[in-house]
């Protein structure tokens, strides 16, 4: 009985603002709202038109390219930042803190600064391109630059708080585990690939889920730089329930989006309770 | 061909000279123990022979080599961390081959050399188990097997038993001699503890403020302090030190007697009784003076006794430099061999 009221106030947090909204959501999937407030159930009717909508598919697959483009680059980004300023050597305050930068700008700013560096002819990109006789270019305009442009922007953001993660984990190894392996006669690439990157695996997993997190919970940054455009070519899942919800007013469409959601991240999270964690070395 | 070699060997953290001017040799084969306080130079010592260290001045060699420049891989050691340094994530088994497979050692000369490692450092039935579950001895251990498996000629030992109790220091130092002894190692160990550079070493290095302090067999830094340092270093307890004119005075616990008439007056102050002996703690003149007696002591705290020491027993050191005045030579010559 005590153990249940020790656990009571975490559990109602989670209850009132976590499992109960789940399960609002998609018991809200399956009725529509009439204008009369009525509820109205509709079965899968929501899941088949979602099936039939190309804007749901296009942000699926735009979020799909956004998550690989992002994720391994930040995480082997934030690993090569962590094992340079873990090192001793002068200006190594300076440096964590420019890395870790990024992470402590608000996300509103930094979508500006980027919008700057991305506007046609007068931004800092085109800019440059200007000092090699290039004409200007639309980044964020043309469908076929502007996932990369976010993805670059995105990369910059992460990486820098990732590298934290990696700094915090490299500090807890023991430097006699990296001397030991010098005395076997180890190299330096071997001495990565065989005791510092396996004894890395917890963090590099943390890491990993966060990446994939983020990579679907992406919304301010579209809406101050793209909207999702041009022609839905930047719209990404979480911005696309955004809009339904918020702009199109339709609730019952946006809870039948954010089931999909939910399915895919609880399948991160299977993977890395149910399988991954057994195959990781924790300390 | 495995003897090292350290001719005059510094090495400066900043200002200060953790290890100066060093010189020393380790004979092929033997066991050099490095011995002194915590901050005398002793483990910087050993990682420069180690190479994980690079020194200021002088020159190191192995077996005739000069390794002064060469990387610890190309020097062809193993060596025993105090934390042992096992790789957490790895089995006993891939933690003691994990140097043949860095130099590729075909798998079927690599589990051959595993059996024979195992067996001799006692790991059999243990060789899948993770580090976390083993106990500290057994941790110890693979230690141990990781650092003879490699089948080099020289191991360095960085206080390896410090993290482990009583019982299990005495079984390992035991077991460690006898490995060194029958592998033939040149083993260059590091301990802050005198029962074990006693027992274990062929010669004793004992350091001080980064400088040698004496360079010795056990026997001769037992029986031949060079300074007023060593006297106090070695024995428990260590040698009495009386200040006389300008001399100090040593005379060790179990030379003193508790004698009826004559010698010097003194008064008890704590008998501490050990079981095959006591040690019974005086005071004369102020200066604390200890005795040791064989069985259980009669002496009680507060009893006012005499004592008295063979001239032959005495060591005299200067007061100001602490170096031995060799007037005794010939008196504790005479003891040693007797």
């Amino acid at each position: 009985m005590n153990a249940w009221l020790l656990l009571l106030p975490a559990a109602v947090l989670l209850i009132a603002f976590t499992h109960f909204p789940i399960l609002a959501t998609i018991r809200h999937s399956f009725f529509i709202t009439r204008r009369t407030g009525a509820e109205v159930f509709v079965g899968l009717d929501s899941y088949h038109s979602m099936a039939a909508d190309p804007i749901f598919w296009r942000a699926l697959v735009n979020n799909f390219w956004f998550a690989l483009g992002t994720i391994p680059t930040s995480i082997a980004l934030a690993l090569l930042m962590a094992m340079w300023v873990n090192r001793n050597m002068r200006g190594r305050g300076f440096l964590r803190l420019a890395f870790f930068m990024p992470t402590v700008l608000p996300m509103i700013a930094v979508a500006n600064i980027w919008l700057f560096f991305y506007t046609p002819d007068y931004g800092l990109l085109d800019q440059l391109r200007g000092l090699f006789g290039l004409a200007g270019w639309n980044w964020l305009g043309d469908p076929g630059t502007v996932m990369g442009c976010l993805i670059v922007m995105v990369v910059w953001k992460e990486a820098g708080f990732f590298m934290i993660f990696y700094l915090a984990a490299l500090q807890q190894l023991s430097p006699d585990l990296e001397e030991a392996a010098a005395v076997e006669g180890a190299g330096r690439w071997y001495t990565f690939r065989r005791i510092t990157f396996p004894l890395l695996m917890p963090t590099t997993l943390f890491v990993a889920i966060n990446a994939v997190i983020n990579s679907f919970k992406l919304v301010d940054h579209l809406v101050i730089m793209t909207k999702g455009g041009p022609n839905n070519a930047s719209t990404l899942l979480l911005y696309y329930i955004y809009e339904v919800a918020f702009v199109f007013q339709d609730s019952a469409y946006a809870a039948t989006l954010t089931v999909v959601l939910l399915v895919l991240l609880s399948g991160v999270a299977l993977v890395k309770f149910g399988y991954l964690d057994r195959r990781i070395h924790y300390q | 061909m495995s003897a090292i070699t350290l001719d005059h060997v510094s090495k400066n953290w900043g200002p200060m000279r953790a290890v100066d001017d060093v010189s020393l040799t380790a004979e092929e084969g033997s066991l050099l123990v490095l011995l002194g306080p915590s901050g005398c130079g002793k483990s910087t010592t050993l990682r420069l022979i180690a190479g994980l260290e690079q020194l200021d001045g002088g020159t190191i060699t192995i077996g005739g080599t000069d390794v002064t420049h060469l990387t610890p891989a190309q020097r062809k050691i193993s060596m025993v961390f105090q934390s042992y340094a096992l790789f957490p994530h790895l089995s006993v088994a891939e933690n003691i081959v994990f140097g043949l497979r860095v130099r590729r050692v075909s798998r079927v000369e690599r589990d051959e050399r595993l059996r024979r490692v195992a067996e001799i450092v006692g790991l059999g039935q243990l060789l899948e188990r993770k580090p976390s579950q083993l106990s500290g001895g057994q941790r110890q251990r693979v230690a141990l097997g990781r650092a003879i498996i490699a089948e080099a000629r020289v191991c360095l030992m960085d206080e390896p038993l410090s993290n482990l109790d009583a019982k299990l220091r005495h079984e390992m130092r035991t077991e460690i001699r006898a490995l060194q002894q029958r592998l033939g190692i040149t083993m260059v160990y590091v301990t802050h503890d005198q029962t074990e550079a006693m027992t274990m070493a062929d010669r004793v290095v004992l350091m001080r403020d980064g400088r040698v302090e004496q360079n010795g067999t056990p026997e001769e830094l037992y029986n031949r302090p060079a300074t007023a340092f060593t006297a106090r270093f070695i024995g428990t307890p260590p040698m009495n030190l009386i200040p006389r004119d300008d001399r100090l005075i040593g005379v060790r616990p179990e030379h003193v007697r508790i004698v009826s008439q004559d010698g010097h007056a003194a008064r008890v102050k704590t008998v501490e009784h050990l079981g095959a002996d006591s040690i019974i703690l005086c005071e004369v003149e102020g200066q604390p003076v200890s005795v040791r007696q064989d069985g259980f002591s009669k002496a009680h705290p507060g009893d006012d006794v005499r004592l008295a020491w063979d001239a032959a027993h005495e060591h005299q050191f200067d007061q100001k430099s602490g170096r031995r005045l060799d007037s005794a030579v010939d008196d504790t010559r005479r003891v040693a061999s007797g």
